[in-house]
């Protein structure tokens, strides 16, 4: 017991390991932060896609569909491993040659685009006919509809879903240590390369944790918002 | 017409010059400016905290050798950049000028890269348990009950080269259990990289009888290199001008093998 302890909650550890490893959190911030956004914007290009009327569309449907299956199947280590190790190996010019950053906000991207495409869509499926066929039938485009009347609903129905993959993607910048980012994870692993202690891992854990409980009380808290707004629409 | 020649070879005169000074330049990814991979963790070898893309207060063998080599070539700018050692030996464009992550020069690393002229002797160590006798010799090694880390270099020369009296124990995972085997006298000699037994003997002074000396394997670690830089020829001069000036060896002995433990044949 005494030697667990002393392994993972040694004081004079946390002395030293917190600021190494907030050195490298604040990569895992960066790198949550970009790909967040990224994914917010092409999970909903996605999304739009995927729901698209009309037979001409067909193939823009089909690529949509066969993007989310590929990438909410594909492990993100294996993703990261493409993009880390393959892609600058093949010389392909632009493209081999931006950092290891860089590959993997485009690895986090890719998986997480997928899954999140999927909670759109969700939520505008969940808007009923009804509604597009009353804006449509009051002279709204088919784009209007979108952005009036269905997005507007459907989002704010997705928002817990939508947080909860925020946290997915926030713990697994994690994994982007495999291609040799230096975040968190790394600076734990030579914290205790160093010195033989895994307080640099207690210290990472923390620091996800607290990242994640605000966001999580923020998630309720938005949650509860509307549902009273809703409900005073109601009375 | 003197005149005019004059002119004409003072003329071709600076042109030699100045077409003489450009290839003079060391070929560097960016001019003027040194880019050193590195990778953690090596304690010894590059002692420092990562930060970002770079490293923090450096120090350590690697580095210091790294700053002797900017020194040689006439650069005062070096910059430190991580490159992670599992994407070392691909073929991807580098972008470091050298990196010094402790590699064993061979064939096979070679086709996708290059490699500088060997910089330290990855030799394998003997540390013996408390109170024996140092060993002065390969052939004394045989009759002692010798021990090793499994798939490492050690073991295989254990069994393929040395083949000991006694069959060797063979400890697996870390190195951790067979240095414990030495300190609990389980074990009369452990043979693992010279540098490792040389820190752990330094770290845990008392708790074994020293490296009782260095067996040579003829591997040798190199500064990996984009395959075919041009830098090679630069930095193999500056590798060799200091070995034969003694700084390397001082520099092993600061930090890596004090003393340096002696061959045995």
């Amino acid at each position: 017991m005494g030697k667990f302890l002393h392994a993972f909650f040694s004081p004079l550890g946390f002395r030293h390991a917190v600021p190494q490893v907030w050195d490298g959190f604040q990569t895992n911030i960066k790198l949550m932060v970009i790909a967040e956004i990224l994914v917010l914007f092409f999970a909903l290009g996605f999304a739009i896609v995927r729901g698209l009327p009309g037979r001409a569309t067909w193939p823009l449907r089909v690529l949509a569909v066969a993007y989310t299956d590929f990438f909410r199947g594909t492990p993100l280590i294996l993703v990261a491993y493409v993009w880390g190790l393959g892609i600058p190996a093949i010389h392909a010019g632009i493209i081999s040659n931006q950092s290891l950053f860089t590959y993997g906000v485009i690895s986090l991207t890719l998986v997480y685009t997928a899954y999140v495409t999927e909670v759109y869509r969700a939520g505008i499926e969940s808007v009923h006919p009804s509604q597009r066929m009353a804006a449509r039938s009051l002279g709204l485009t088919y784009a209007q509809t979108l952005r009036y009347v269905v997005l507007p609903q459907a989002i704010r129905r997705v928002v817990p879903p939508l947080l909860n993959d925020f946290i997915g993607l926030q713990k697994d910048t994690a994994i982007i240590t495999v291609i040799g980012v230096t975040e968190a994870l790394a600076q734990a692993g030579f914290y205790s390369s160093d010195y033989f202690l895994y307080v640099g891992y207690t210290v990472a854990a923390v620091f996800f944790v607290i990242l994640t409980i605000p966001f999580a009380r923020f998630t309720d808290r938005l949650i509860k918002q509307r549902e009273l707004r809703e409900r005073a629409q109601l009375v | 017409m003197k005149r005019v020649l004059l002119a004409a070879s003072i003329a071709l005169l600076a042109i030699t010059a100045t077409a003489g000074a450009r290839s003079l330049a060391v070929p560097t990814k960016q001019p003027g400016k040194l880019i050193v991979g590195f990778d953690l963790p090596a304690p010894a070898f590059w002692n420092g905290r990562a930060t970002g893309t770079t490293i923090k207060n450096p120090s350590g063998f690697e580095y210091a050798l790294s700053q002797a080599i900017a020194k040689k070539l006439g650069i005062s700018k070096v910059q430190y950049l991580r490159a992670p050692f599992g994407g070392l030996f691909s073929p991807a464009p580098k972008k470091f000028d050298f990196a010094f992550e402790e590699v064993t020069i061979t064939a096979e690393r070679a086709k996708v890269v290059s490699f500088s002229t060997g910089y330290f002797d990855a030799n394998q160590g003997v540390l013996i348990r408390k109170g024996l006798k140092k060993p002065t010799s390969l052939a004394a090694l045989k009759s002692l009950q010798l021990c090793a880390q499994s798939s490492t270099t050690g073991l295989a020369y254990i069994q393929h080269k040395l083949r000991p009296k006694k069959k060797p124990l063979v400890y697996s995972a870390s190195s951790t259990a067979a240095f414990d085997a030495v300190e609990a006298g389980k074990c009369d000699a452990l043979i693992l990289d010279v540098p490792i037994v040389a820190s752990q003997a330094r770290k845990k002074p008392g708790a074994y009888g020293g490296v009782a000396g260095q067996i040579v394997t003829n591997e040798h670690y190199g500064a990996v290199m984009e395959k075919g830089s041009k830098l090679k020829p630069y930095l193999d001069r500056a590798i060799k001008a200091l070995i034969a000036n003694g700084t390397i060896k001082r520099l092993v002995t600061k930090w890596l093998l004090n003393p340096i433990p002696p061959v045995l044949k």
